[in-house]
């Protein structure tokens, strides 16, 4: 496996040049930039001519991973040649009124289902219910394809993001590559590190991932009690204090309020009837959940050394750690090993499963680890 | 921009700094990346210290209401015990009384069977009696005649044919002169003692006496005692003796008569179970120390004279109630026995031979339908009193009880 990486800015194009002797060969160019900057043409058109043959797969942030850096307004583009394994993409565009369940259904049916080892999913991160998608993308794997990916991100704003697959990033869409190959090992990972506090409560009304009720109470006063002046700056301040959904082990982060609806939009299902508690975070324990997602994932490479890995982590761990937001990629980067190209994003979501062997689900809160090792 | 700069970090600048003019423009960012996580760090103090409190106050209430939940939880479950106990034992009562009610129906209709049988039979021994009876004083002086007669040919006619002398001879008629009369005599004494056992199963079987009604009790205590008397003999050969002074007046009492017969019957006949299953009577057993013991001095007067097996029937007007006792000088009872002694189904009897109702149903015809009691006081080894006592009108009795309730 061969890798490029490089940044872009409006301002000063590439950090440096984007030139080498197997461009053409490479088959796989990553892009996560913020929406301002991933709508510019520029850098596709230089990375469309440096590497002709490759699929640009991409989608827009709330923040970029480049190696043990993470930048804001930038985009990162990792462009990599596989040795030993292929790339299909393929992309949809949601139809007005379309479930995500059948969106993910929809294009599983796309994907190419013969010697495929690993599918790596990109979605827009504000018209999807990420837990509908992993369920209807799911149901088309073989046994033993593992799935990946993130919900793209718009920084704090919360209004509109974008995904993209070789042409211009657009919102409303999905887009997946599989790799195809039988010497290329995947890893993965995902934890959070945040701390269930206070009372537990009880889920009495919400639909998929619409949340409107707490023990009979509104959700969103409870919010705006705990965050109090900072809940103007719902609903990235929401993400505070995510969710536990204690029965299903997960954790659900806030897109959207509703104030009207006294509601709460989570990135995936808040099921009635779930015993919810709130969360917070210090910095050492979501750094500690990172280093330990990276173990994860490389244990599951069975000794193969992590030539590349995906970081996808939440926007709300990003908005606690803040100035100390590259502690967790550096974290992950002394477990990976220095020899890793890190590339990734702040997302609105991370899909993985929680450990090799269970099942593909969607996470909030988490920093989510997915490493490519050929052999 | 110095003005929004976080205090601390401005007095930092000052102190270590001095003229902040003298800080140079590239190190403005630097200075500002820094305050930003001065500001952030008190922000998050203020956070996590206001969600520690809310959090605190949440748990708190929280806990007050499974307190809450706890003591009512807590209270109905008592509440449920309390009233699940009150049913058990009202339907254990429920089930005693059924049992009783049932035995006492059962025990009635045997009583009342057995009073119309023994009432049929005297009423028809009583009429061929009374025909013996009458006729046997016409037997005695028509014998007396023919007797006279004999004697007065004899003196007349001293030497009497052949014939005549061999017959008296023959048949030893002086003999029969001697003792004719004599069996008449036994005759009248046994038709007597016939019309006795006839009045006394009349008087026992009290055929058309189940209600209240004014009884001289001092009859129902000689019926039982005729009735139980072949009962005195006992196994081991010595005889029961009974000591019952009847009262030389009358004493007309207001009660049941027939459920007061069956009360004498069972704690007499129980009185001479306790006689008959004794053994020191026979071989000598050593009896222990007579003190202490709940005796009347008069009752251990009794049942210090351990010579032979003996009942003592005493009965005595003791202010608005007549006590009846029945003292025993035979094995007496102990004390865990004494406290199950009305217990309905006790019995220390071998299965078969007693039903542990006697004395449970004789309690409650004292204290239930003459509102009496029914008392025990027994001395292991040295014997037993049962006291009963019953107010001399229920009527009386009655009316006292309106005055109290009112």
């Amino acid at each position: 496996m061969q890798i490029q990486q490089g940044t872009w800015t409006i301002a000063a194009g590439w950090d440096k040049p984007m030139v080498c002797e197997w461009g053409d060969e490479v088959q796989l160019v990553l892009v996560f930039g913020s929406p301002s900057v991933i709508q510019e043409s520029a850098w596709r058109s230089d990375l469309q001519q440096q590497y002709p043959n490759a699929r640009l797969l991409g989608c827009s942030t709330a923040g970029e991973i480049a190696g043990t850096m993470v930048l804001d307004e930038s985009l990162v583009a990792t462009a990599i040649r596989f040795e030993q394994s292929q790339v299909k993409a393929n992309v949809i565009t949601l139809s007005p009124g379309e479930s995500s369940l059948t969106a993910g259904d929809r294009l599983g049916q796309l994907l190419e289902k013969e010697n495929l080892t690993h599918v790596f999913v990109l979605s827009d991160g504000l018209q999807v219910n990420g837990s509908d998608l992993v369920r209807g993308l799911s149901q088309h794997l073989p046994e033993g394809v593992s799935l990946t990916g993130g919900l793209s991100g718009d920084g704090d704003r919360f209004e509109q993001t974008y995904v993209l697959l070789d042409d211009e990033a657009q919102s409303n869409r999905i887009a997946a590559i599989g790799i195809y190959g039988d010497r290329l090992r995947v890893g993965y990972g995902s934890l959070g590190g945040w701390m269930p506090f206070g009372t537990e409560r009880r889920i009495t009304k919400s639909e998929g991932n619409v949340l409107y009720e707490l023990d009979g109470q509104p959700a969103l006063a409870l919010y705006k009690t705990y965050l109090a002046e900072h809940a103007t700056g719902l609903p990235a301040t929401g993400l505070l204090f995510p969710l536990r959904l204690k029965d299903q082990g997960l954790v659900r982060t806030i897109l959207a309020v509703d104030e009207a609806e006294q509601s709460l939009t989570f990135a995936g299902d808040v099921p009635e009837g779930s015993i919810a508690q709130l969360m917070h975070a210090n910095f050492d324990r979501l750094i500690d959940g990172a280093i330990e997602a990276a173990e994860t994932s490389h244990t599951a490479l069975k000794g193969g050394s992590t030539e590349l890995a995906i970081l996808i982590s939440c926007v709300g761990r990003k908005l606690v750690l803040k100035q100390r937001t590259e502690e967790e990629i550096e974290g992950v980067q002394e477990v990976l090993g220095e020899q890793a190209v890190l590339t990734g994003f702040y997302s609105y979501g991370e899909i993985s499963p929680f450990a090799p062997g269970a099942p593909t689900q969607l996470h909030n809160q988490t920093m989510t680890i997915t490493t490519f090792s050929e052999f | 921009m110095p003005q929004d700069r976080h205090r601390l970090l401005q007095r930092q600048l000052k102190r270590y700094v001095g003229d902040m003019e003298e800080i140079p423009e590239h190190w403005q960012a630097f200075l500002a990346a820094v305050n930003d996580v001065y500001q952030q760090a008190d922000q998050d103090r203020l956070l996590m210290e206001r969600t520690l409190e809310l959090s605190s106050k949440e748990l708190l209430h929280a806990n007050s209401q499974l307190q809450d939940m706890l003591q009512s939880v807590e209270q109905q479950v008592s509440d449920r015990t309390t009233e699940l106990s009150q049913t058990n034992d009202s339907l254990a009562y429920a089930l005693e009384q059924l049992q009783q009610a049932q035995w006492q129906l059962v025990q009635a209709e045997k009583m009342s069977s057995l009073g119309q049988v023994t009432a049929g039979i005297a009423h028809e021994i009583n009429n061929p009696v009374t025909f013996i009876q009458g006729n046997l004083r016409h037997v005695k002086e028509y014998s007396e005649v023919l007797l006279s007669l004999i004697s007065k040919y004899q003196i007349i006619y001293p030497r009497a044919p052949m014939e005549i002398a061999g017959f008296l001879e023959d048949h030893d008629v002086d003999f029969i002169a001697q003792d004719f009369p004599k069996i008449i005599c036994s005759m009248a004494n046994g038709t007597e003692r016939i019309t006795k056992i006839v009045l006394a199963l009349r008087t026992f079987s009290r055929l058309d006496e189940a209600d209240l009604k004014d009884t001289d009790l001092a009859d129902d205590i000689e019926s039982t005692l005729m009735i139980l008397n072949s009962q005195l003999s006992l196994r081991e050969g010595n005889s029961i003796e009974i000591s019952y002074q009847r009262p030389t007046d009358a004493r007309m009492i207001e009660c049941y008569p027939s459920q007061m017969n069956q009360v004498l019957l069972n704690v007499i006949g129980n009185s001479i179970d306790a006689l008959n299953g004794c053994k020191k009577f026979t071989s000598g057993v050593e009896l222990g120390a007579i003190e202490p013991h709940p005796f009347t001095s008069e009752e251990l007067t009794y049942i210090q004279d351990q010579a032979s097996p003996k009942i003592w029937i005493v009965t005595e007007i003791q202010g608005d109630r007549l006590s009846i006792r029945i003292i025993d000088n035979g094995i007496g009872i102990s004390e865990q026995i004494q406290s199950r002694l009305f217990d309905p189904f006790f019995t220390t009897k071998p299965v078969g031979q007693g039903t542990g109702l006697g004395l449970s149903t004789s309690h409650q015809i004292i204290t239930k339908l003459h509102r009496g009691e029914l008392v025990c006081r027994s001395h292991p080894g040295w014997g037993t009193v049962f006291e009963i006592q019953i107010p001399l009108s229920q009527s009386m009795v009655a009316i006292k009880s309106c005055t109290i309730a009112i």
